[in-house]
């Protein structure tokens, strides 16, 4: 850029036309480039250009504020997300569905503390609601431990024991998948596409009973 | 809430260290396992089997160290490309026997009597599941602070079958 000497008209018009640029620089969201201000600001022209710095300066400092904010309001909801998700995960809640059906619905992660812990719950509360059957339902499980899922068969064939069927549903291709690697015998659990499946033949079933 | 802020510690190239103090903090250290994951370039069910590895690492420290964290950070080797590493130490006593506790349904001292998993919170195949959903797993003793080492990559290298 050249030094603006004289106000004479060329000079004027180039640098004019710098400004120009500098200003289409801060639309496209620049707000590092400046005018080079002419006499020290003391013409008519130094006095518009010092004062499109200023612009641009407190342009570049309130788009820095609205950043913060920004960052602040993503950091808040990430913080909400984490904890629903956290709520949602930290409980496992057994719920009675029907009369003598017993549902576990699973959610998040499953490691082995949490695989644990279902199977005291489940048992615990097969026997205390004197239940017939209980679906362990897992969808959205995309992944589970070899270790685990051994631990999920046997805990089906303890409800087994306690004189209650257990149905799985839900089950993902991917734990599908390990299961029949595992050469882990169905006849242990029955399988549903969904908790609404195994619920209807679950019905049907009493219905022909009685 | 107050302290929820103060566990997570943002580190030098995308890493992070999760404090591990309370039970709420193995949600925290898995959901920024997982994310931290994805950002890597883990697709499909690599995230979530990483979220369980950093779930066993987590639990294991709440259950026998007392105090601890977990360091989380972005790798890469000639040898094997990309991948998340993951460092959990905690001050808690020593394993008596690693290579015993790596087994399923094993402590550190030997098979977990079957009558005692009622209640247990765990079916003695954490680490277990750690070596086979990582491609590295180590533990350092210590002194001072014992650890466990895991790395993950990308593009898992073959390995003979567990």
């Amino acid at each position: 850029m050249s030094a603006i000497e004289t106000p004479d008209e060329a000079n004027m018009v180039e640098s004019i036309a710098d400004a120009l640029l500098v200003l289409a620089n801060v639309g496209y969201g620049d707000f590092d480039s400046r005018v080079e201000v002419p006499d020290g600001g003391e013409s008519p022209l130094g006095a518009l250009f010092a004062g499109i710095n200023e612009m641009i300066d407190a342009l570049r400092a309130e788009r820095e504020r609205n950043r913060s904010y920004q960052a602040e309001l993503e950091d808040k909801l990430s913080t909400i997300e984490q904890q629903r998700a956290a709520i949602r995960e930290l409980s496992t809640p057994v719920m009675e569905v029907w009369e003598g059906v017993l549902c576990l619905p699973v959610v998040g992660i499953v490691d082995s503390q949490r695989s644990s812990q279902m199977t005291d719950v489940l048992l615990q509360a097969i026997v205390e609601k004197r239940t017939r059957c209980a679906i362990v339902d897992i969808t959205g499980i995309e992944v589970m431990d070899t270790r685990t899922v051994d631990h999920f068969i046997r805990m089906a064939r303890a409800v087994r024991l306690l004189g209650a069927e257990c149905v799985l549903t839900g089950v993902s291709p991917n734990i599908a998948h390990t299961m029949v690697h595992m050469g882990v015998d169905l006849a242990d659990v029955a399988t549903h596409r969904s908790l609404r499946d195994a619920l209807k033949a679950y019905v049907v079933q009493q219905k022909r009973k009685k | 809430m107050r302290r929820r802020g103060a566990t997570v510690k943002p580190g030098p190239a995308g890493s992070l260290r999760v404090g591990i103090e309370e039970s709420l903090d193995v949600f925290v250290a898995r959901w920024n396992a997982q994310r931290l994951a994805a950002s890597i370039g883990f697709i499909g069910p690599a995230p979530q089997e990483i979220a369980i590895v950093v779930s066993e690492l987590a639990t294991n420290i709440l259950k026998y160290g007392v105090r601890g964290g977990i360091l989380m950070q972005p790798v890469h080797d000639a040898a094997h490309g990309a991948g998340l590493e993951l460092v959990a130490d905690d001050d808690g006593p020593p394993l008596f026997d690693f290579a015993v506790a790596l087994q399923d349904g094993f402590g550190d001292r030997g098979p977990i009597d079957p009558g005692t998993l009622i209640g247990r919170g765990g079916i003695g195949g954490g680490l277990g599941a750690i070596a086979r959903l990582t491609d590295l797993f180590e533990y350092l003793p210590g002194p001072p602070r014992k650890s466990f080492h895991a790395v993950r990559y990308l593009r898992r290298p073959r390995r003979a079958a567990r």
